[in-house]
């Protein structure tokens, strides 16, 4: 039996070096994504149904929907706010690739069947022009980025994950390194001690490592300082909560 | 239809909760207990199935699946013939397999 699963897995591996495996896997996607898009529609259904059952009736529905509303709000307020104050460095900007030119839309169809992982899958792929690199967006916030592409899906890294590293800035300017840690939450790290991080400050891409600039990347909830270490840090919120995350905008970063 | 066909329907649903509403090693788990009733018979082809689709609705590939879900299942078959039948004893061999499954999915993943 050893020999046999090794032989097999071997055989994959060619199979997959060379480009046969897409030959099974294109075909399986096209049947599994509608099915899998249902199980994941009514598996938040029934979520809801329980949240909804075990919490004073119709306020976790109308809690979901002021979360998502005051997030938007707060996001587009910033970004206005931080739009006003930059109007001049923006109209040099106006020759720039622009966000929203190449606007994929995606439904989540699931996530990573690991533990304490934190991709989700999306219903397009390659056949949508969809390909690795490409960020992830709801309005102007950063979800992800997108890390493989099949044929009709794709997967998706969320901001929560230790491979995630964004050069970032605060509304007031505070510049550090935004990353993922554990595949549950977000750190503004690198932030120089001396700067003023405010708890509630709306955190934005800063612009660099092919990143663009003015993404929000979520909120200032906690701040760390420790005098003796060389950075400060905060703990970042994202304002999209990613365990409710139904519709997504896949884009072009480059243009 | 055969046990094998309602069995290898089963474990596509398996994979599908596995993938949509719980992300624990259903599908693995479902292999298990299919060796534990049914002793090796078709082992392979349930374990090839379980990798072919988990690899294709997750977009990774089939060998990286494939050689960690044969890894925990060896493992599993290693314990099992080296420790004493006992049910506390079967029980923590299918929760070790499943938490090696994990690990080294995510680990063989995250090289790649």
């Amino acid at each position: 039996m050893f020999i046999t699963l090794a032989s097999l897995v071997i055989i994959f591996f060619f199979l997959e070096v060379v480009g046969l495996t897409n030959f099974i896997q294109t075909p399986l996607q096209k049947i599994f994504t509608p099915v899998q898009l249902a199980f994941y529609k009514s598996g938040k259904d029934v979520e809801n149904f329980l949240g909804t059952i075990t919490s004073i009736k119709g306020l976790k529905e109308r809690e979901t929907a002021a979360t998502y509303e005051n997030a938007w709000l707060r996001a587009e307020n910033a970004s206005l706010k931080k739009l006003e104050g930059e109007n001049k460095a923006l109209r040099e900007q106006l020759g720039a690739p622009r966000l929203g030119e190449d606007l994929i839309l995606a439904q989540v169809i699931g996530h990573d069947p690991l533990l304490g992982s934190s991709d989700l899958l999306v219903d397009k792929g390659r056949s949508r022009r969809v390909k690795v690199g490409y960020l992830v967006v709801i309005k102007n916030i950063l979800v992800g980025e997108v890390v493989r592409v099949g044929d009709s899906t794709a997967v998706v890294r969320l901001l929560t994950d230790s491979g995630t590293k964004i050069p970032a800035e605060t509304e007031n300017q505070v510049g550090g390194i935004v990353r993922g840690e554990f595949g549950n939450r977000i750190i503004l790290d690198k932030v120089a001690q001396g700067e003023k991080l405010k708890v509630g400050e709306i955190v934005f891409s800063s612009g660099a490592a092919d990143i663009p600039k003015g993404l929000v990347l979520g909120e200032v909830e906690k701040i760390e300082n420790n005098p003796a270490e060389i950075f400060q840090k905060a703990t970042i919120k994202p304002l999209a909560p990613y365990d409710k995350l139904d519709t997504l905008f896949i884009i072009n970063a480059g243009g | 239809m055969n046990n094998l066909g309602l069995y290898t329907i089963l474990l596509l649903g398996a994979i599908l909760i596995e993938v949509s509403i719980l992300a624990l090693p259903l599908g693995l788990l479902l292999i298990l207990i299919w060796y534990v009733k049914n002793g090796p018979k078709q082992i392979i082809f349930l374990l090839l199935i379980f990798s072919l689709v988990l690899s294709a609705i997750f977009n990774v590939p089939v060998w990286a699946v494939l050689a960690t879900t044969a890894a925990s299942f060896l493992l599993f078959l290693l314990a099992e013939t080296v420790l004493p039948q006992k049910p506390v004893i079967t029980f923590g061999v299918f929760v070790a397999a499943l938490v090696f499954w994990e690990f080294s999915t995510g680990l063989i993943l995250n090289f790649i």
